[in-house]
């Protein structure tokens, strides 16, 4: 069931301004990249290839819009491919931290073999998404107020230099109790996250590359995610992405996902 | 009369969202120098798609009985989806064509052509505007259309508008037993509420198995029955549907809301309910000894006002929803039917089902409890009281959501009868998916009640889809 994915690839994938040289804490690092440049509205279509362990695949594809109405931003997904999930949409609005704490977002799911819409549970959820190796809490906007972070040391990471920050689960019982990130200092875009399980064994790993300023803002167009317990990997490439569109509130509703309106 | 009240409907509400459409125009242009003016993203050039898939389905009967061996299904079905689309307008286009093995042995010798068929599920065509910049969007939706009402899954409480089709067991799929109802809707929808108007000028009931070769007819009308010590055969007469006339169409309306903290809909209906109420008329020989009885149907109107809501609370979703029906024509028992000639009686009905929805990780969790209550109630209707029952669904996926496991259950509280279904669904591939399901019907104090009456059609069945 497909959850959490409103800020969707965007908290991972979106860089700012370069960083200035003073010395920053791992908070601080963290909650500058949680801050980066999203843009008032943004689109694009993905397509996320699923490659098993005995290298069978299995593709999705899907249309993204969002857009950011101050005290909350709302996104919308409606999946183009395979056929058995063709029609699917997911509208998501998600609320800003205040004051340390974040509200639940509020979600709806439209299947259009019920030919209604559902609304589903924005509590928090660790499975996965979608079936592919990314959860919706790593893919999510998780926010800040859920780890502790700390300051590892720098790293060149294929060349690029990196602040490493270790992410610590203030819930022991999660799914990942424990990370590792590279954070890019040119732009502070995510280069690399290592996810540990409850085992404290490396269990994924999150590789980011492609790039490239669209519309004056710094974007990761592909995410390669390995799951080293299971041999899994998922890749996602975003393509036809353009920032500060204008953009029809209309989008955004229940109505207008229970229409099947949005491709 | 009634092509001429149609076109002038058409055509006004099409000019009236013409002329929204240019409202909405103007008002673009001049804001369009400002940086968060709206405009429609969806897609200018026109869009034209066509999906479908092929399935096979075949089961057997698997309980002792006169059926057991026999098959449930045997049926091939091509479902072919087109789907063309503007920014404002679209067209959209689904049936099947179908071979149903048992449909064609129904005279003992197979007859291709009486096993072919082929049905149109939905075809309607859309026109929606936006009305400025604010997500407030007018539309009008006219043709063969499903919908679906309300927040209870399978049990049918606000859900009236379309019919169903009742000649096959589909029990686990309900949303895949509604049938298509010819209407027109007229939608207006913002961001926080949407608000539905529909006029059905034809009335479409459910399809009953009451053909002779359908094993089902037997829990509707059996193939022989006692009358004064003698059996004697049961003959299906005439099912009499309405007229197509203005007097005869129906009207509903949907009011819905969205908001943070719950959703919340208001539904009203009045037109025919989509079942007949049968009737019972008994032949006798020149001696006065009775020699049959002759089952009749027809179709009554009824009234509904409902209300559903679902409340998010942690990772629970809390679900109610509520109707009541005014004055819907309530069978009575047979015999008393038969007997003296009245084969209902009108009644206020009221339904009422929570539920609540838990999905952690790969598992999904419903369960939903309701009661069915007959105001002012007379013994001699065909049912009880109260009518309370339960549902449970448990589903957990496996290997990155390619393989479903789904337990379903229910249990009408009223006599103990029950339903149980355990499936298991595996994704070859994008393309390819293969699934086997077992269904069970357990009698409980009365093996004419709501699963009981189906004791002798539990089954195994075998499905495979491939999409294109």
């Amino acid at each position: 069931m497909m959850k959490r994915f409103n800020a969707v690839l965007f908290s991972l994938l979106l860089g700012s301004a370069a960083v200035s040289a003073q010395t920053l804490s791992g908070y601080d690092i963290m909650n500058k990249s949680d801050k980066v440049d999203e843009g008032k509205t943004s689109t694009y279509t993905a397509t996320m290839t699923l490659t098993n362990a005995k290298g069978s695949v299995r593709v999705r594809d899907f249309i993204f819009y969002k857009k950011d109405f101050g005290d909350v931003k709302k996104s919308v997904i409606v999946f183009r491919s395979p056929k058995d999930v063709s029609g699917v949409g997911y509208l998501m609005w998600e609320y800003k931290e205040v004051d340390g704490k974040k509200k639940d977002s509020d979600d709806w799911l439209y299947m259009p073999a019920m030919k209604k819409v559902r609304r589903i549970s924005g509590s928090d959820s660790g499975g996965d998404f979608m079936g592919t190796d990314f959860t919706y809490d790593d893919i999510g906007d998780r926010g800040l107020t859920k780890d502790t972070f700390t300051l590892a040391g720098e790293e060149n990471v294929e060349g690029v230099d990196c602040w490493k920050v270790e992410c610590t689960a203030k819930k022991s019982d999660e799914r990942n109790p424990r990370r590792f990130t590279w954070i890019r200092k040119d732009n502070y875009l995510v280069q690399k996250t290592v996810y540990y399980d409850r085992q404290n064994n490396i269990q994924r790993e999150l590789v980011t590359s492609e790039i490239k300023q669209i519309d004056g803002i710094w974007t990761i167009c592909k995410m390669t995610m390995k799951n080293l317990s299971t041999n899994h990997m998922t890749v996602i490439e975003l393509k036809d992405i353009h920032y500060n569109r204008p953009m029809n509130d209309s989008i955004f509703t229940v109505a207008s996902v229970e229409r099947g309106a949005i491709k | 009369m009634k092509k001429k009240l149609l076109v002038t409907v058409f055509v006004t509400v099409i000019w009236c969202l013409s002329g929204t459409a240019v409202f909405a125009q103007s008002t673009e242009d001049s804001q369009e120098d400002e940086s968060d003016a709206a405009a429609d993203t969806a897609p200018a050039e026109p869009q034209l798609s066509f999906s479908g898939n092929a399935k096979t389905e075949t089961g057997l009967y698997v309980r002792s009985g006169d059926n057991a061996g026999h098959f449930s299904i045997a049926k091939e079905t091509l479902t072919g989806t087109v789907d063309a689309s503007t920014d404002k307008g679209k067209v959209y286009i689904t049936g099947n064509v179908f071979y149903d093995a048992i449909k064609a042995g129904k005279t003992g010798e197979e007859s291709a052509s009486d096993g072919l068929g082929a049905d149109v599920k939905e075809a309607w065509y859309s026109l929606n505007s936006d009305l400025g910049t604010s997500g407030l969007t007018a539309g009008i939706k006219i043709g063969r259309q499903i919908t679906g009402w309300g927040k209870a899954d399978v049990i049918r409480i606000t859900d009236v508008l379309c019919p169903q089709d009742l000649t096959t067991l589909n029990a686990a799929n309900y949303s895949e037993s509604r049938i298509g109802v010819d209407a027109c809707k007229i939608n207006l929808s913002g961001t926080y509420f949407s608000a539905d108007a529909y006029w059905i000028p034809v009335f479409r009931p459910s399809v009953l198995p009451l053909e002779n070769w359908n094993p089902l007819r037997r829990t509707i009308v059996p193939s022989s029955t006692s009358f004064s010590g003698v059996t004697i055969p049961v003959n299906v007469g005439q099912i009499e549907k309405p007229d197509a006339k203005l007097a005869n169409c129906g009207y509903a309306g949907r009011l819905s809301f969205w908001f943070p903290a719950a959703d919340f809909s208001l539904y009203g209906f009045y037109g025919y309910d989509d079942s007949p109420i049968t009737s019972y008329t008994i032949s006798y020989d020149s001696s006065d000894n009775p020699t049959g009885v002759t089952v009749d149907g027809k179709y009554y109107k009824y009234g509904m006002t409902g209300l559903d809501a679902a409340i998010p609370v942690k990772q629970f979703v809390l679900r109610v929803e509520s109707a009541v029906f005014m004055d819907r024509a309530l069978a009575r028992k047979p015999e008393k039917a038969a007997l003296e000639q009245v084969s209902y009686y009108r009644k206020n009905r009221i339904m009422a089902l929570g539920g609540i929805d838990w999905i952690k990780d790969e598992w999904t969790v419903t369960a939903q409890c309701f009661d069915d209550v007959v105001l002012d109630y007379d013994d001699t209707l065909d049912r009880h009281e109260h009518e309370p029952g339960s549902t449970l669904r448990i589903m957990r996926t496996f290997l990155s959501e390619t393989l479903t496991l789904t337990f379903d259950s229910a249990i009408n509280w009223s006599e103990y009868d029950s339903f149980i279904s355990l499936s298991a669904e595996y994704a070859v591939n994008d393309q390819l998916t293969l699934g086997i399901e077992g269904d069970g019907y357990i009698e409980g104090n009365d093996d004419y009640s709501t699963y009981g009456k189906y004791k002798d059609f539990s089954s195994v069945s075998f499905k495979g889809i491939y999409r294109f």
